[in-house]
Order: structure tokens, then C-alpha cells, then sequence
């Protein structure tokens, strides 16, 4: 197995080179994480049809029309639709999620990439349903749970294979990926997500999120977003919508410091039904997988 | 709309308000959560019943089951319905798993500080016994491992006296075994005639069954020292004070840091504060206070 050793010359100097690579990626990811929040101007919508195409406009098409993914509305039937019917974060947050999929589809660096694909989506689907329980901003949790492990992208497409033996690693193991990434790398996907989102300028916020969602300490003033995000996360690797494989675990989230410092922030946690809101994600879970293409294990 | 087809409805069934209320109204009174991708088993199961009592929508049924004569009666009928056909040999296998990979290491590893190395498994509500084997099974497996230097015991309860005769008998059909692994089927059990399988004997002596009313105060007094407790598709049927009263005579029964385990689906929301909601990978468990922080992360 490899050792932070073999990721020459050191974990920041790798995470430099990762930086430098990563203005080769094709595709509009970059492109797409910038204008979360912002309408494409329209010179760019050229750019867009151009670009989503084929099966990518089929996904962006199925996941526009998920009920769970964009409520009840007419159906969408093409991007200018998709445009007009699901709003501008909506829609920025739906190109971006087909974009990420047609990068898992043909992701050679990650073997099972969609079910990597599936806990995005469905943890942007879940922390967008927390956030409005606890009576916080659903859209943005829903961009923030898409984007959350941005990371994982970057370190399958830019450590050149390594990413996969540490994916194996945690697989065999029944270990969390990110701890898997620390003793193998010496960082974390949350490292070199927030590298990247930096780069291609992502809202502040977002940011945040992808840096700091498995971070052991909420203080008091903390981050809502990410709090909402780091619980989404944790329910849904446990309730059926983890990266596919099984992680020998047990959380009380009440004890989770991001759990303690929503419960502090928001009265509405102090009745929340977490064992109900648990059973309901297996609705989102179902949802995504299909999304995703991936059969289900449910009997 | 009685009887919907699974593929063609599930959207419109989803759709349909009042079926929505019923579900919620199954989980106030008995704990149990449909979610929207099942609504198609829930509106099966209320369609049998609707036919039963000649009811043709969704919204009469409800009426029926919140402001007629007969709700309580109709809506035992109903949970009756809902959980029908879900006694198995290894019947909720994210939750057994949890058992192997989580739990058996996590109460070993508390107990092993204090010089113990016995545990006590506790089935309540065993009906025909598959959960109790099942128990044990997985344990034997794990004598080479995380039991290796421990005994235990499976302490089975039932109310019905038939149940108990067939758990004993321990004989059982191809349903029952539909989850059986070659592997189990080989190892534990022997084939009879009629395509029945029995358990074998080694199983059988690692539980013992008997009577018991789990609404008994004085017996549920004596079930003291329990490291883990399965309580699965009973408590559905209490109401709310012999629930309470049920789940804290659990809680007490429980050692320190042992865990407590209900159907699929069930919750002890607004019953029990005292029990800590514990996930693990793809199921939920309920864990007795003071938990450890990472204890078995």
C-alpha cells in the first residue's frame, strides 16, 4: 500500500502539483462551480448546448425531472426549459450534478465512481431537506451537499492512480475513506477540494464546506452550512448512500460536534425525529442510485 | 384505488394525501415508517383491508381508522397487514451485520475491562425462534474471533404457547429459510423430508425458550444483566403507557453501554429518552446511556 512517502515530494507539494493540473481539466466543472449563483451571461449559452449533449443532456434531463431533485413542475424537456422552470441555483446546481456524472461515467482513475456519484447527490438532496427542518436556506445546502467532496474528484483525476489503491484500502479495511486518504497521502479530500474550488473561484460558502466537513470541532460561531452538510454526510454513508463499500461504524450524532452546534443554533433540533428523517432517506437514496444507474439492493 | 400496481402507481400513490396520513398516522400510534418508495407495499396492504371492509378510497379508510367504532380494532388489523410474512431466518441482515462488525466488538471490548467474558442476548418476542438461531448462529461464527474466551447465552421470550412449541421444534420451511446463506444451511442445519430443515442440536443448546407476557412487571424485573436486546414487530402492538413501560423495563435490563434493537423501520421517538439513536451502516439501533465518544468508530 502506498505511504504519504510515495506521494513525492511532500503532501503540500502534491497538493501544489495537484493545483497546477488541474487548469488542464477538461469539461466545464471549473466553469460550472463559478457560476454557481450567477446566471450565465449570454454568450455562454452557446458554450453550454455545445457542451451538453448527447447522454450528458439525458442526465441533466433525468435529473432535472426528479421530483425529488427540483419539486413538482412541468417537465423539462431541454436546457433553455430546465432554465426557466428550476431557477438559476437550481439549475446551475443541476448542470453541475449531470457534469459530475458524466465524469464519474467515464471516470477510468475510480472504479464504482457512481456510487460515489450517488452519495453527492443524494447528500445535496439530504442536507437540503435538514437545512429547511432546521429552518435554514434549502438551496444552498443542496449546492453545498452536491459539492461537498469536490476532493474526490480531484484526487481520482489528478494522483495519477494512486486515489484508487487508497479507495481499495478503505474498501478492504471497512475504514472511512477520509482517514484512509490521511494515512495514505497525508491529506484529505477536503485538502485538495478546497484547493480546487479556490482556484475556480466557487462561492466563498461553498468552500468552506468542501474544506472543513469533516472537521472534528464546531465552535459556538460556527459554520451552519457545514454543520448541516458534515450530518448529511454521516447519515447518508450509514443509511445506504456511501461511496460502496461497507464502513464498520457506529455514530451517535448527537455526540457529532456539528449535531451539538446546530442544536444550539436551531430550536427546531431539539424535536427533530432523527429516526424518521433516517427512514425517509432511504426515499433519497433510491432516487439517487436510479439517477446514478446503479441497481438497487433493496429486495 | 383500492389494489395499485407497484410500477404503474407509485407516483399517484405517493401523490395521494391521504395515504400519506395514514402512514404518518402507523407511525404515531405503532412506530412504524413507510417511506414514499414502499407506498406501493403500503397501499397494498391497506387495499386487502379495504376490502375487507368494503371501503373503496383511501380517505374513507382513514376515516375509518381515526373516527369509526371499529379503529382499534382495524388499525391492529392493518399492522397486522403490514407486517405479515416477516418472520425469517436472518431477517434484517444491515442490522446483523452491525451486530458482527460493530456491536460484538463494542460490548466485548466494555466488558472485557471489568473481567467479563459472558454475554447475554436477549430475543423478546421471539415468535417461532428463527430470530433467537439466527442470534446464535452469527455468535458461533464468531467464537474463533470476537468471542474467542467467551460464552453466551440466547435467552428467547414468547406470549404464544404454539410459537414456542415450534420454536423448540425448531423444524422449518423454504420461506422461513429464504435468507439462509448455503454456508448457514450446510453448517447449521440438517434437511428433512418435505424440504423442511431443522437446526441442529449445537444451535438449539445455545438458546433457551420460554413463556413470558412482556407486559408482566414482575418478570421483566428479573431479565436484569442483558448486553444486547432484539425486541423486533412487537412493541408495534402496544399502546402508548405499556410501550413506555415496556422499553424502560428494556432500558433497566440493559447493562451500561448495552444496545437495543427494533424491527426495520421502527422508532422509539416520543416514547423513550433515555436511549441514545445509534446509526450504523444501513440500519439504526438504540444504545443505553452514558455513551463513550468514538468508542467504536
Amino acid at each position: 500500500m502506498s505511504s504519504p512517502a510515495q506521494f513525492s515530494p511532500s503532501p503540500d507539494q502534491r497538493l501544489a502539483d495537484m493545483a497546477q493540473s488541474a487548469a488542464a481539466w477538461e469539461g466545464l466543472l471549473g466553469f460550472l462551480l463559478e457560476r454557481l449563483g450567477q446566471a450565465p451571461a449570454s454568450d455562454e449559452w452557446q458554450l453550454l448546448e455545445a457542451h451538453f449533449q448527447g447522454g450528458r443532456l439525458e442526465d441533466f434531463l433525468a435529473i432535472a425531472n426528479c421530483h425529488l431533485v427540483s419539486g413538482a413542475h412541468a417537465p423539462v424537456g431541454s436546457l433553455r426549459q430546465g432554465w426557466e422552470l428550476l431557477g438559476l441555483d437550481r439549475f446551475v446546481a443541476v448542470l453541475l450534478a449531470a457534469e459530475m456524472l458524466s465524469w464519474c461515467r467515464n471516470s477510468a482513475e475510480l472504479s464504482g465512481a457512481e456510487n460515489f456519484w450517488a452519495h453527492w447527490l443524494g447528500c445535496a438532496l439530504v442536507s437540503q431537506a435538514f437545512a429547511q427542518r432546521l429552518g435554514l436556506a434549502g438551496e444552498q445546502a443542496f449546492a453545498a451537499g452536491l459539492v461537498h467532496d469536490l476532493g474526490q474528484m480531484a484526487n481520482a483525476r489528478l494522483l495519477n492512480g494512486h486515489y484508487a489503491e487508497v479507495v481499495a484500502q478503505a474498501r478492504n479495511q471497512a475504514n472511512s475513506l477520509d482517514q484512509s486518504e490521511h494515512t495514505a497521502m497525508g491529506f484529505t479530500h477536503c485538502d485538495s477540494g478546497a484547493l480546487l474550488a479556490r482556484q475556480w473561484n466557487t462561492p466563498a460558502a461553498l468552500v468552506r464546506v468542501i474544506e472543513a466537513h469533516h472537521q472534528a470541532e464546531f465552535n459556538a460561531d460556527g459554520d451552519e452550512l457545514t454543520a448541516v452538510v458534515s450530518v448529511a454526510d454521516q447519515l447518508c454513508r450509514l443509511c445506504g448512500l456511501g461511496y460502496g463499500f461497507y464502513e464498520a461504524r457506529q455514530v451517535d450524532m448527537t455526540e457529532e460536534a456539528a449535531w451539538q452546534m446546530l442544536a444550539q443554533r436551531c430550536p427546531a433540533l431539539r424535536s427533530f425525529d432523527l429516526a424518521r428523517f433516517t427512514f425517509e432517506i432511504s426515499e433519497y437514496a433510491a432516487e439517487a442510485r436510479k439517477l446514478a444507474g446503479i441497481a438497487s439492493t433493496e429486495e | 384505488m383500492a389494489t395499485l400496481s407497484p410500477a404503474l402507481a407509485l407516483g399517484e400513490q405517493a401523490a395521494d394525501p391521504n395515504l400519506r396520513r395514514i402512514r404518518d398516522l402507523v407511525y404515531q400510534v405503532a412506530g412504524i415508517f413507510q417511506p414514499e418508495s414502499k407506498f406501493y407495499y403500503l397501499a397494498d396492504r391497506c387495499g386487502r383491508r379495504m376490502k375487507v371492509v368494503g371501503i373503496g378510497s383511501y380517505r374513507d379508510y382513514l376515516q375509518y381508522l381515526t373516527a369509526s367504532p371499529y379503529r382499534e380494532t382495524e388499525l391492529r388489523q392493518l399492522l397486522n397487514e403490514i407486517t405479515v410474512g416477516e418472520t425469517c431466518f436472518f431477517r434484517n441482515q444491515p442490522q446483523l451485520d452491525a451486530l458482527r462488525t460493530v456491536v460484538l466488538p463494542s460490548v466485548t471490548a466494555e466488558k472485557a475491562r471489568w473481567g467479563f467474558n459472558h454475554l447475554r442476548i436477549w430475543s423478546a418476542g421471539c415468535s417461532t425462534g428463527e430470530e433467537p438461531y439466527t442470534l446464535a448462529m452469527i455468535l458461533m461464527e464468531e467464537i474463533p474471533r470476537a468471542l474467542k474466551g467467551w460464552t453466551f447465552e440466547v435467552v428467547a421470550h414468547d406470549l404464544n404457547d404454539r410459537s414456542l412449541a415450534k420454536a423448540r421444534e425448531a423444524t422449518y420451511t423454504d420461506y422461513s429459510m429464504r435468507h439462509v446463506s448455503d454456508y448457514y444451511r450446510q453448517k447449521y442445519f440438517i434437511p428433512r423430508n418435505k424440504g423442511l430443515s431443522e437446526v441442529r442440536d449445537e444451535v438449539k443448546a445455545r438458546v433457551s425458550f420460554s413463556r413470558m407476557n412482556l407486559h408482566d412487571n414482575s418478570k421483566m424485573l428479573f431479565m436484569k444483566g442483558m448486553d444486547i436486546i432484539f425486541c423486533c414487530n412487537v412493541l408495534i402492538y402496544f399502546d402508548g403507557d405499556s410501550k413506555r413501560r415496556t422499553i424502560q423495563h428494556f432500558y433497566n435490563n440493559l447493562l451500561p453501554s448495552g444496545y437495543f434493537f427494533l424491527g426495520h423501520s421502527e422508532s422509539l421517538f416520543g416514547v423513550n429518552d433515555d436511549f441514545r439513536l445509534v446509526h450504523f451502516p444501513g440500519t439504526t439501533g438504540y444504545r443505553k446511556f452514558p455513551v463513550k465518544t468514538g468508542a467504536a468508530k
